[in-house]
C-alpha cells in the first residue's frame, strides 16, 4: 500500500533519535515508486493529504530534536515561547515527495527584558535555526536556493522585529520585498503557539486592507510566470535540453493557478495559508461563483497529485527534476487536464491582471 | 590628361568592389563576436582570438596557391597556374576576363570569401580541438578543399559549363563551410557534458547573447559587401537591386524564426532568430541576383523556419553542433542553392547571363537539376575529402585536447591565460601579505 501513515508509523517518527533516522523513515515512508504505474492524476490525488502529514510529522520531530540537540549541549532550552513557521509548498499544505526548506522562526519577548536578556534569547534562536536547518537537511530537506530559512536573519526574530519587517517591506514594495510579502503569506505555524504569530498576521491584514498600490506591486511580482500553451490549445513542451518533451508543472500551472489565488484571498481580507482552503472561502464569501471554485478547486488537486510523479520521470530524482513532468508518460485524460488547467491558469492570470485597478474602483 | 568615361568607370567598379571587400573581411568580427558570444566564458578569448590567426594564415595561403587553384587556368575539375599570384599578371586568370577592376582587388575580394568559408567550418570545431589543428586545416581547406568546389562554380570548371547559379556562393562559400564543419563535429564527438547517459542533450548556452546578436549585425552588414559586391562593378547600378533581395530575406527570416520558435516553444527565442537571419543571408547568397523580390522573402522565410527545425533535429540526434553551422550554413545553403533553380526570373538569369529560368517562371526541371546537379557534387567532394583530412590528423596528432584541458578551458589549455582574467582568474589580497606576495595570483 503506497504512502501511508498509520499509528505505528506516527509512533516510529516520534521516537526517533536522530535526523538520519528521520531521513531513513521519510525515504521509506515517502517512496514513489508504488507511483510508478500511476499516471492519471485522478488516481494520484488523494495521497496529496498523506504526504503532507509525513512531511509535518517528521519536521515536527526535526525541531524537536534541535531544541533537545541544544539542551544538551548546554546551550539551555527556549528561553521565551516561540513558532516555527513554514512557508512556501509546506505553508500551503501543498508539498511534493521531494521538498525544500522555507521556514522561520517568530518568539515572544516579555515587556519587562532589558537588552542584555534579549540578546541572550535572539542568540538562543540563531543557533536553534542553525540546527534545525541543518538537521532538516540532514533529515532530506536541502535548504531552498533563496535562503529562505529559520537561520537567516530576515526570517527569524521577535514579534516586533517581524512586524517591523513586514512594514518596511510593505513601504517600500520592490521586487524582492514583494516577493518577501508573498512568502510570508504563505506562513503556517507547524511548531508551537498560532496566537504567537497572530498579531503578526494582524498587521500584515491592516496593511494591505485599501492599499491599492501595494497589492498592484504583489500582482506585477508573479503574473511573469508563462503558461505553456500555444495557438489552438497546443500544450507546448521544452524542444531541447535536459527536459526535453517535458513542461515545467512547477512553474507553468501550478504556481501561477496559486498566486492568482492567494491574490484573490488577499485582495478580499482572507489570511489562511492553504490554496484549497483560501479557494473554499472565495467560494463561501461569493468572490467567485461556485461553478468556477469547483473547476478551480478540481484542476488543483489534480495537478497537486501529478507533482507526486514528476520525480519519477527522471533517473537523477532530484529536487530541481521535481518541476517537470513528460507528456509522455501521462494517460491521455490526465494530459487533456493538464491542458484545461493550463487554459484555467490563463484565465486567473488574466483576470488577477485587472484586479488592482477593479480593487482601485 | 583627363581621365577618359572608361577609365571613370573602372574607378568607380573598382571602388565598390574594394569597399565590398573589407565588407566581407568584416564578417569575420562578426565571426569572432557570434562565435564567442554563443560559447562559454572559459573558451572566449580563444575562439576570437583563432579569427584572427586562421584569417592571417588563409590570406598567405590563398595568395600562395589557393587563388591559382580556384581561379586559375586549368582543367573544368582545378585550376592550374598563377600561384604565389604577383598582384598584377591577368594572363592565368580567363576566368576574370570580362572583370574592368583591377586583379589584386578581386584577389582581395575571393580571398575574403575563401576566409568565410574557413570561418564557418571552424563553428563545428569549437570549443574542443586543439590550436595546431587551427594552423595546419587552415591551410589544408585554402589549398585542398575551398579552391576545387569553386573552380567548377566561378573558374570556369565544369559546373560553371552547366550554368550553375551560385551567384555569392551559397553552395561555394557557406555549404563548404558547413559540410567541413559538420564531419569535424561527428569526428570531435560532443562537447563534454553535452549529453546525458539516456541520450537526452543538455543545453549549454553561450556566455554572451549580446556578442551573437552585435556578431550577427555586423555579417548581415557585412554581406551586402558579400552579395552586392558579387557585381564586380558598379556602374549598372544592379548592385542595389541585389541589396534590396539579400535585405529582405534576412528580415523575413528574422521575423519567421522568432515567429516559428514562439509558437513552437511558447517563448520568443532570441539564438533562433539569430539563426534565422543568417540562415537567410545564406540562402539568398545564390539567389540574390536571379529572384523577384517576393521571392526572396519567401527564400528568407523559409530558410528561417527551415533552420529553426534542423538544429533541434541535429542536437537531437547526437550531434552537438555548437554554433549551429550545418543547419545555418548547410541546410539553409541547399535550400538556397535549389531556390533559384525554382525561383530564377528569365529577365535576372540573362542580364547576368547565367543558367536561365526556374520551375516557376518557365524554365521546367532544367536549372533546378542543374542546381541539384552541383549540390550533390559539392557535398559528395567536400564530404569525403574533409572526412580523409580531419581523420588523417585525427589518427595522427589528434584533433581534440584532453579532458582536463577542455574542462579548465582553451583560453588556459591553449594560450596560457584567461579572455576574462578577473572573472575567472580573481586576484587574493591578503592584508597582512608583503607587496610582493600581495600582486600574485591565485587560480581557483
Amino acid at each position: 500500500m503506497p504512502l501511508t501513515l498509520s499509528p505505528e508509523q506516527l509512533e516510529r517518527i516520534s521516537k526517533a533519535e536522530s535526523f538520519q533516522e528521520l531521513s531513513l523513515i521519510r525515504q521509506e515512508l515517502l517512496d514513489a515508486d508504488p507511483l510508478r504505474d500511476l499516471t492519471r492524476a485522478g488516481e494520484l490525488a488523494p495521497y496529496t493529504i498523506v504526504v503532507n502529514l509525513i512531511h509535518d510529522n517528521i519536521i515536527r520531530q526535526s525541531i524537536l530534536l534541535s531544541v533537545n540537540e541544544l539542551a544538551k549541549r548546554g546551550v539551555g532550552t527556549p528561553p521565551v515561547p516561540f513558532a516555527f513557521l513554514s512557508f512556501g509548498s509546506g505553508g500551503r499544505y501543498e508539498q511534493a515527495l521531494i521538498s525544500d526548506q522555507d521556514n522561520g522562526l517568530v518568539y515572544q519577548l516579555p515587556d519587562h527584558l532589558d537588552a542584555a536578556g534579549r540578546e541572550k534569547v535572539h542568540s538562543y534562536f540563531h543557533l536553534l535555526g542553525a540546527t534545525i536547518v541543518q538537521g532538516l537537511e540532514e533529515a532530506g530537506y536541502p535548504p531552498c536556493q533563496g535562503n529562505v530559512t529559520c537561520v537567516s536573519q530576515k526570517w527569524r526574530g521577535s514579534v516586533e522585529q517581524w512586524i517591523e519587517r513586514l512594514e518596511t517591506w510593505a513601504t517600500h514594495p520592490i521586487w524582492e520585498n514583494a516577493r518577501y510579502l508573498l512568502l510570508a503569506s504563505d506562513a503556517r505555524v507547524l511548531w508551537g503557539e498560532s496566537a504567537i504569530f497572530q498579531p503578526v498576521l494582524d498587521r500584515f491584514r491592516q496593511m494591505l486592507t485599501n492599499n491599492a498600490f501595494l497589492m498592484s506591486r504583489l500582482v506585477s511580482n508573479t503574473l511573469h510566470y508563462r503558461v505553456p500553451l500555444g495557438l489552438f490549445g497546443r500544450i507546448l513542451p521544452e524542444v531541447n535540453g535536459r527536459f526535453r518533451g517535458a513542461i515545467n508543472l512547477k512553474y507553468g500551472i501550478y504556481l501561477p493557478i496559486v498566486n492568482c489565488i492567494r491574490h484573490y484571498a488577499l485582495f478580499n481580507g482572507i489570511f489562511c495559508s492553504s490554496s484549497l482552503e483560501r479557494l473554499a472561502l472565495l467560494r463561501e464569501k461569493g468572490i467567485w461563483e461556485k461553478s468556477f471554485c469547483d473547476d478551480v478547486e478540481y484542476h488543483f488537486r489534480q495537478l497537486l497529485g501529478l507533482r507526486l510523479v514528476a520525480p519519477l520521470h527522471w533517473e537523477d530524482g532530484q529536487y530541481a527534476s521535481n518541476s517537470y513532468i513528460k507528456l509522455g508518460e501521462l494517460s491521455a485524460d490526465t494530459t487533456t487536464m493538464a491542458r484545461t488547467a493550463m487554459k484555467l491558469a490563463i484565465r486567473l492570470q488574466r483576470m488577477t491582471a485587472k484586479l488592482p485597478s477593479v480593487f482601485r474602483g | 590628361m583627363e581621365p577618359t568615361l572608361a577609365q571613370l568607370s573602372s574607378a568607380i567598379d573598382a571602388t565598390w568592389v574594394m569597399v565590398s571587400a573589407i565588407l566581407v573581411i568584416l564578417m569575420q568580427v562578426g565571426f569572432a563576436l557570434l562565435e564567442a558570444g554563443s560559447t562559454r566564458m572559459k573558451n572566449a578569448g580563444h575562439v576570437a582570438g583563432k579569427t584572427v590567426l586562421t584569417f592571417g594564415i588563409c590570406s598567405i595561403a590563398f595568395w600562395a596557391l589557393g587563388f591559382g587553384l580556384t581561379f586559375g587556368d586549368g582543367n573544368s575539375f582545378l585550376g592550374l597556374s598563377g600561384f604565389f599570384f604577383d598582384g598584377n599578371s591577368t594572363d592565368s586568370f580567363s576566368a576574370f576576363s570580362a572583370a574592368t577592376v583591377p586583379i589584386s582587388i578581386l584577389f582581395l575580394f575571393q580571398l575574403a570569401f575563401c576566409a568565410v568559408s574557413l570561418a564557418i567550418a571552424w563553428g563545428g570545431f569549437a570549443e574542443r580541438a586543439k590550436l595546431s589543428i587551427y594552423f595546419i586545416f587552415s591551410v589544408l581547406f585554402t589549398v585542398l578543399i575551398y579552391p576545387v568546389v569553386g573552380h567548377w562554380v566561378w573558374g570556369g570548371g565544369w559546373l560553371a559549363q552547366l550554368g550553375m547559379q551560385d551567384f555569392a556562393g551559397s553552395t561555394v562559400v557557406h555549404l563548404q563551410g558547413a559540410i567541413v564543419a559538420l564531419v569535424a563535429t561527428i569526428l570531435l564527438k560532443p562537447r563534454l557534458g553535452k549529453y546525458n547517459r539516456d541520450g537526452s542533450s543538455n543545453l549549454i548556452p553561450g556566455h554572451n547573447q549580446v556578442y551573437s546578436v552585435l556578431g550577427v549585425l555586423f555579417l548581415w552588414i557585412g554581406w551586402f559587401g558579400f552579395n552586392a559586391g558579387s557585381t564586380l562593378g558598379s556602374t549598372s547600378g544592379f548592385f542595389g537591386y541585389i541589396a534590396m533581395t539579400t535585405n529582405l530575406a534576412t528580415a523575413a527570416g528574422a521575423v519567421a524564426a522568432l515567429a516559428i520558435s514562439w509558437i513552437v516553444m511558447g517563448k520568443a527565442d532570441i539564438p533562433s532568430m539569430l539563426n534565422g537571419v543568417l540562415a537567410a543571408l545564406v540562402a539568398i547568397t545564390a539567389s540574390c541576383a536571379f529572384v523577384d523580390p517576393w521571392a526572396a522573402v519567401l527564400i528568407g522565410a523559409v530558410s528561417g523556419i527551415l533552420t529553426f527545425y534542423t538544429s533541434i533535429w541535429f542536437d537531437r540526434i547526437g550531434i552537438d553542433d555548437p554554433i549551429f553551422a550545418f543547419s545555418v550554413h548547410g541546410v539553409a545553403g541547399i535550400w538556397g542553392t535549389l531556390s533559384t533553380g525554382l525561383f530564377a526570373t528569365p529577365e535576372l538569369a540573362e542580364k547576368v547571363g547565367v543558367g536561365g529560368a526556374g520551375l516557376f517562371y518557365g524554365g521546367g526541371f532544367h536549372q533546378l537539376g542543374v542546381q541539384a546537379l552541383g549540390l550533390a557534387g559539392a557535398i559528395a567532394y567536400v564530404f569525403v575529402i574533409s572526412y580523409i583530412i580531419l581523420s588523417v590528423l585525427k589518427a595522427t596528432i589528434g584533433l581534440r585536447v584532453t579532458e582536463e584541458e577542455e574542462v579548465v578551458g582553451l583560453d588556459l589549455s591553449e594560450h596560457g591565460g584567461y579572455g576574462y582574467p578577473e572573472l575567472l582568474q580573481p586576484e587574493r589580497v591578503h592584508p597582512t601579505a608583503t607587496a610582493k606576495t600581495s600582486a600574485s595570483h591565485t587560480l581557483t
